[in-house]
């Protein structure tokens, strides 16, 4: 390490340009067919070069000595080539091979990246047909111990979000952590609303829908579960790029049927001539339906791709590389056709999208800047909702829309339509709700690169710039008609302010080459600069410092063992706060304040004290951050290929809400106040005084005088939220992938994959609880405990999760026949996890003899006992009428057991107890396993056919719970995927 | 050769397999022995009637002067029930019993008897006249209407009641299909435990509240309004001599509870006490299992603030210890064409269930005591009979007094209803619930 540290820097101080010369040549294909517009990369350089129509390339200002050129073209199979270069030379050819089932070598797995210094894992085309992707989901099942998807449609109510590290259900927000890019637009999920307008998207924190994004017009996918560049910000649990198809390629006519799915696709890049650049459009239909007995429940994504790139200056030494690109997608979710449901109700929600990125790379090659690269893009995102539902009432409806403090009294619409409370009178109607849901992101990013070569060593300094903005232009949630709108209120997200991120970052890679090794080290900065403007939040700033380096011992050395290198990465990454953290949907406390009887006619007249509820501002409040530590192992020995990865992950300060109380006393008249009232019911008008809360009755006739009701003072708690910092969440993982030498005589190739994985999360901020708002003192007014517990009011404060996934796949691939033949068989080892009530030191959470019981045995104390009911105190609490002292609970409780039964009987309604004895029970599921089958034939160079099964074998076997002594058949269980298949067809003309 | 022997083999075993088959079901004897409980003052008399059924059949006959009662039965699995009545002092007593399983094989000995223990219980002053529950389809046909149900309770006797100590209560779990925690071993966990569980909640009168004989009293227990406004086929609740379960600080749902009837006076709002979790009275609208009770020595409210007398089974069921000696009355109800119910009282409080389909207007009406109607003098000529509210010819059941008790009672007449702790002689699905007009 110290040998690295002194060459970098004796390299900046040398400052010393070594000869510099052209390289240039011509790509041609395996058909000796010259490969238009081809790319050429040295990346450790920063040089690169796009080949003419012709396929002539001309790298300029390549430094002596060896560089490891890459090349790629749409269509054709990337290659990777050391290039020795000792003088400036020319007539370079390099040969690129159709990417079809002929090639001796084609991957329908993930592969390692090897061009980063990170794990990531690469995806490309052959392997997203073979598998006949749906989502961009399903590749996640390619990753070391991946499973296949079990959404095996698109046409749920519920967003498909990816997870890379960290699943659903954990702490740490692991989904919202999760950057997915595509082309270099973000999808970004800052700007998701923060509101839980459908029941799935209920959570706060979530991940960014993918599933308008056309699975037939991505290229490849990258997967980052490791530490990305520092160019890469706002994330936390990993990340994943897509690539869409790009170049000149030929007439694509794509045709996937599946029992749910039926999708086509028609694609083809152009070749505009020399100058003009090349054009390339990928068009896609897709249309889901969720239950095949009632296709009407729909997803569609109706999906257009254009993309257009050029170079610009070809001939000269500093030609201009420029990229555009541009998708739109029109569809979303639609129930409303569905003849099982009663009349006009429906419930449909919009997934249109309109991205665009576009980049400007000026290759200067200048002593002092080697490139600089200018990009901009946006993504927009209509997610408009709409939902019809039938309604009726035999009795006005109280419909709320106060947005101010005090009492109002009920108004029908007929009398009043802007009354602060619309009483909706008896009978039916459609109630027509909608969100108005229109997120904005728009990045520009700016650039430069500066690279070196001394020797042996080479160096890439990058340094960067980022502007980020997060918008939301929806209107919110309205009703179609205010004469039906039910208690709400109108939030416009567009009044939200914008959050705007700037971010800053440089990043240093060397290599240096020895004889036969080569070790590698990257080390960047970034720092986030977030502005939300018109927020109390103002200008936050993070910072998040990345470091790798590898060493390679043996690099293609003859020898048993070759290619061995080790790896360690350490780094942070910040994920920025969302708008569901920052400006969460204002909450109003709606009490009940006037409840007189119902008219004949089901006419009633209800009025309401209303507070609205700001969330409080935390000074405090910290950006969520993971700090990745990483090791990694990757070889060769006699032919077997072999990657091992082990991380360890900490994320902290996670975003999590805590409440506050607030006493309240409020007026309650009810009717009670009416019996025997001397004013005729249908003659009578209530009014009340906004602030007394004091409800008069008058008589519409003038005959009898108004009267002032009687009323009773409540006192109840007013909450309200907090955002919060928790506590960290851990992760360790370790992921393997074995590729054993193919078996020449059967052709087949095997693969062993799998991933350890271990989180534990240990929630121990104290935060304050109630029982439900309907909770009484034996007295009949409203409970007035405070409790405040640590980790929450809830029973465990946290979990444990322990896996091991296995995967063997074998690969059968006859170049002659074009035919390839994958059977994968998917294994759960050990899945084991455990609810936790725990302090920093020592458990949390006494043992009770019986369901029954409020306080500790006397006999056991070991929470994590078999079958057993745990009682979790709060730490202390406060009572409305004193809420400055606070009571230690434990003791009290148990004191009141003995000397104040009516004081005991009222906080054992703070005690939070399991449901269930088998809740703290360690919980393992036996193995399991599921089977898939896929094969692709080509049939000459046109046609190509691929056939999938996923779950061929219909396991319908056994699984048992450890955890209750239970089992359930795995059919139709969440653990693997249901019996299914798919079959497509590919032409090429 | 071989072929041929293989083809006498065959035809051999074929008519070998069809002979069990020619001999049909074998026919047994079973003795039924009616055991009373010891300190009863009433012993075995003859002519009780002892049923005993399976799934297929249904069979009766009378006990001797020993308490026996003897069936010729094929070969199957039956449950035996039995139900006496008798008086003494004024009081009247019901004995209950039921006996599940019992095995009758083809090895059964005519000399084996059949042990059914019967259980003693009073009969009830006040009783669960009816009980609708299971909601009206709405005039759009989008759906059914849930929140018009009601109760009405009944003086059967000759007597002025008193309502002031009685709370009303469904028992836990509240339907009688699915997981049933209190199921321990095919058998009640509580089922000589003395008390029986009430879930979630119970109603309470906030005031003196008594019943004349004879006289029925309608608790709404949801939505007491005039109904038919939106919902033709519902309930009108807009009447003041109703009461309704309304208490809205501790029930706040408002689809539930819309303030009541302006004609109904607020003194007549039954109050809740609440243990367990809800934002409503959790009521069962396939299989309700309600029940009356008196607290003794103590009161509603006392009585639910007591923790010590909760019992917490499964998720956040958490229900309140009744002792049995305090239930007054008891309906079990079973779902309609539903193999999973369960019994959930125990026989001293309702030995048998009433089937009960929801989602048309039916409810759970008591049977009329043909005999003791009859008996009465003034009843002559005012009893209507040709009741045509049954529901046999769809699964269901009907009152075999064939008595339209809600036109004899306009006609004048004074009903006495059966009462024998069973629900499945005390009661019947009716096809109309009686409140409609």
């Amino acid at each position: 390490m110290r040998i690295a540290l002194l060459s970098f820097f004796l390299f900046c101080l040398a400052g010393v340009t070594v000869g510099q010369f052209n390289v240039s040549g011509k790509v041609i294909s395996n058909h000796q067919q010259p490969v238009s517009f081809a790319t050429l990369t040295i990346t450790a350089l920063d040089l690169s070069a796009v080949a003419n129509d012709k396929g002539e390339f001309n790298l300029r200002n390549v430094p002596a000595g060896k560089h490891l050129l890459s090349v790629s073209s749409l269509g054709f199979a990337p290659k990777n080539t050391d290039i020795e270069v000792v003088q400036s030379r020319s007539g370079l050819v390099v040969i690129l091979e159709t990417q079809d089932l002929t090639l001796k070598e084609v991957a329908v797995t993930a592969k390692r990246n090897a061009n980063t210094l990170s794990t990531s894992y690469l995806i490309d085309r052959t392997a997203l047909d073979h598998m006949q992707i749906l989502s961009v989901g399903d590749v996640t099942s390619l990753l070391p111990g991946g499973k296949t998807n079990r959404n095996l449609h698109l046409a749920g109510s519920a967003a498909q979000m990816l997870s890379v590290n960290g699943v659903s259900g954990e702490g740490g927000n692991a989904l919202f952590g999760v950057a997915v890019e595509l082309d270099g637009v973000r999808l970004s999920n800052n700007a998701i609303p923060p509101s839980s307008f459908q029941a799935s998207t209920g959570s706060r924190n979530i991940g960014a829908d993918i599933r308008n994004i056309a699975s037939t017009n991505i290229e490849s996918v990258e997967i980052v579960t490791g530490l990305p560049s520092v160019e890469y910000g706002d994330l936390s649990n990993g990340m994943v790029k897509i690539n869409t198809r790009k170049g000149k390629s030929p007439l694509v006519f794509d045709v996937m049927t599946k029992p749910n799915t039926k999708q086509v696709a028609l694609g083809k890049g152009f070749d505009l001539g020399d100058k003009a650049g090349v054009f390339s459009f990928n068009l896609e239909h897709t249309r889901s339906i969720s239950n095949l007995a009632s296709p009407y429940t729909t997803y569609v994504r109706n999906n257009l791709g254009l993309n257009y790139s050029n170079v610009f200056n070809r001939k000269s030494r500093r030609p201009i590389s420029f990229e555009m690109g541009l998708n739109g997608n029109l569809g979303g979710y639609n129930s409303k056709s569905d003849p099982d449901l009663f009349g006009n109700t429906y419930v449909k929600e919009k997934d249109n999208a309109l991205r665009g990125n576009m980049s400007v790379r000026w290759q200067l090659n200048k002593p002092w800047i080697t490139s600089l690269e200018a990009s901009g893009t946006f993504n927009l995102n209509n997610r408009s909702f709409e939902e019809s539902s039938a309604m009726s009432t035999p009795a006005s409806r109280a419909a709320i829309h106060t947005m101010q403090t005090g009492y109002f009294v009920g108004e029908r619409y007929a009398d009043n339509p802007n009354s602060n409370i619309i009483l909706i009178d008896p009978g039916y109607w459609y109630e027509i709700r909608k969100v108005g849901n229109d997120m904005q992101n728009y990045t520009a990013r700016l650039k430069a690169n500066w690279s070196r070569q001394i020797n042996n060593v080479s160096n890439r300094l990058l340094v960067g710039g980022e502007w980020s903005r997060s918008y939301n232009g929806g209107e919110g949630e309205y009703y179609q008609e205010m004469r039906y709108a039910p208690t709400w209120r109108p939030y416009p997200y567009s009044a939200m302010p914008a959050i705007v991120n700037y971010a800053f970052y440089a990043e240093d890679r060397m290599n240096l080459r020895f004889a036969s090794s080569t070790l590698r080290f990257v080390a960047g900065l970034r720092s986030d600069i977030t502005s939300v403007a018109g927020s109390a939040y103002g200008n936050t700033g993070s910072l998040s410092p990345r470091f790798s380096a590898e060493y390679s011992f043996f690099e293609k050395a003859k020898q048993r063992v070759t290619d061995l290198s080790v790896r360690v990465s350490w780094g942070k990454t910040v994920k920025l706060p969302s708008f569901n953290m920052l400006f969460p949907v204002p909450r109003y406390t709606d009490i009940l304040s006037f409840a007189p009887g119902t008219t004949s006619d089901g006419k009633t007249f209800y009025a309401y004290y209303t507070q609205p509820n700001v969330q409080e501002y935390n000074p405090d409040l910290k950006w969520q951050q993971n700090t990745l530590r990483e090791i990694n192992l990757q070889g060769n020995i006699d032919g077997v290929k072999f990657v091992i990865t082990a991380s360890y992950d900490k994320t902290t300060n996670p975003y999590i809400f805590s409440t506050n109380y607030t006493p309240f006393t409020h007026k309650f008249t009810d009717q009670s106040a009416l019996d025997n009232f001397p004013i005729p019911i249908n003659n009578r008008i209530y009014t009340i005084d906004q602030q007394s809360g004091i409800v008069t009755a008058h008589d519409r006739t003038g005959a009898l005088p108004s009267q002032a009701l009687p009323y009773r003072e409540i006192t109840r708690g007013i909450s309200n939220n907090r955002p919060e910092n928790g506590s960290p969440v851990y992760r360790k993982r370790l992921a393997w992938i074995i590729d054993f030498k193919q078996i020449a005589a059967i052709r087949t190739g095997f693969r062993v994959d799998g991933n350890y994985y271990q989180y534990k999360g240990l929630e121990q901020t104290v935060v304050a609880s109630m029982p439900v708002s309907n909770t009484l003192m034996a007295d009949g007014s409203p409970y007035k405990y405070v409790g405040y517990y640590t980790g929450g009011s809830v029973s465990a404060n946290g979990s444990l999760r322990r896996s091991v996934d296995l995967n063997v796949t074998s690969t059968t691939h006859i170049p002659a026949l074009r035919l390839i033949f994958t059977a994968r068989l998917e294994c759960s080892l050990y899945d084991f996890g455990r609810n936790l009530s725990e302090y920093k030191n020592g458990q949390r959470g006494y043992v009770l003899d019986n369901q029954s019981d409020f306080t500790p045995s006397s006999t056991k104390s070991d929470i994590y006992g078999r079958d057993q009911f745990i009682a979790v105190y709060p730490e202390y609490y406060t009572a409305y009428d004193d809420m400055q002292t606070k009571v230690p609970f434990a003791e009290k409780l148990i004191w009141a057991k003995d000397n104040d039964r009516a004081l005991y009987n009222e906080l054992v309604k703070l005690v939070v107890k399991n449901n269930y004895n088998y809740y703290y029970n360690p919980s393992r599921v036996s193995v399991y396993y599921s089977a898939n089958i896929g094969i692709t034939k080509e049939l000459g160079k046109a046609v190509s056919i691929t056939f999938n099964a996923i779950n061929f074998i219909n396991n319908i076997s056994q699984v048992r719970f450890s955890q209750y002594n239970g089992s359930a058949s795995l059919f139709g269980s969440s653990y693997i995927p249901a019996f299914y298949y798919g079959l497509s067809f590919r032409l090429k003309i | 050769m071989k072929n041929v022997l293989l083809v006498m083999l065959t035809v051999t075993l074929f008519f070998a397999s069809c002979k069990k088959d020619d001999v049909g079901p074998s026919i047994l004897t079973v003795n039924v022995q009616l055991n009373y409980p010891s300190g009863s003052s009433f012993t075995a008399k003859e002519g009780v009637t002892v049923k005993v059924t399976s799934s297929a059949s249904s069979y009766e006959a009378k006990t001797d002067a020993g308490g026996k009662a003897v069936f010729t039965l094929p070969v199957g699995v039956y449950e035996a029930s039995a139900t006496d009545s008798r008086s003494s002092n004024g009081r009247s007593y019901v004995y209950n019993g039921v006996k599940s399983g019992i095995s009758v094989a083809a090895n059964w000995v005519s000399s084996d008897v059949v042990s059914l223990d019967l259980v003693e219980s009073q009969r009830s002053q006040v009783i669960i006249k009816e009980v609708f529950v299971g909601g009206t389809p709405n005039d759009a046909g989008s759906g059914v209407f849930l929140y018009d149900r009601y109760i009405v309770l009944y003086n059967n006797s000759d007597a002025v009641a008193d309502l002031s100590k009685l709370c009303l209560a469904t028992i836990a779990p509240y339907n009688s299909t699915g997981s049933n925690a209190y199921i321990v071993g095919g058998q009640l966990s509580y089922a000589n435990a003395g008390w029986i569980p009430a879930g979630q909640a119970f109603w309470y009168f906030q005031q003196n509240v008594t019943l004349d004989p004879g006289k029925q009293l309608v608790i709404a227990i949801a939505n007491a309004v005039n109904n038919t406004v939106t919902y033709s086929k519902s309930i009108n609740f807009d009447n003041s001599s109703y009461y309704a379960t309304y208490d809205i600080a501790t029930f706040t749902h408002a689809a539930t509870y819309v303030t009541p009837a302006a004609s109904i006076p607020a003194t007549q709002y039954l109050k809740a006490y609440r243990y367990g979790l809800g934002t409503a009275w959790t009521l069962s609208v396939t299989s309700p299992g309600l029940f009356l009770f008196n607290v003794a020595n103590t009161t509603p409210v006392a009585f639910g603030a007591d923790v010590s007398q909760n019992d917490q089974q499964g998720a956040a069921l958490t229900s309140k210890k009744v002792p049995v000696s305090w239930v007054i009355d008891a309906v079990e109800a079973f779902q309609l064409n539903d193999n999973d119910n369960k019994k959930r009282f125990p026989a001293t409080v309702d030995a048998g269930y009433v089937y009960h389909a929801n989602r048309s207007g039916y409810s759970i009406y008591r049977n009329v005591d043909k005999a003791a109607t009859e008996a009465i003098a003034t009843n002559a000529g005012k009893i209507v009979s040709g009741y045509n509210f049954g529901t046999t010819s769809l699964g269901g059941s009907s009152d075999p007094s064939g008595i339209d008790a809600e036109a004899s009672i306009k006609a004048g007449a004074r009903i006495i209803f059966k009462d024998d702790n069973n629900a499945t002689n005390d009661f019947h699905l009716r096809s109309q619930a009686a409140l409609r007009n």
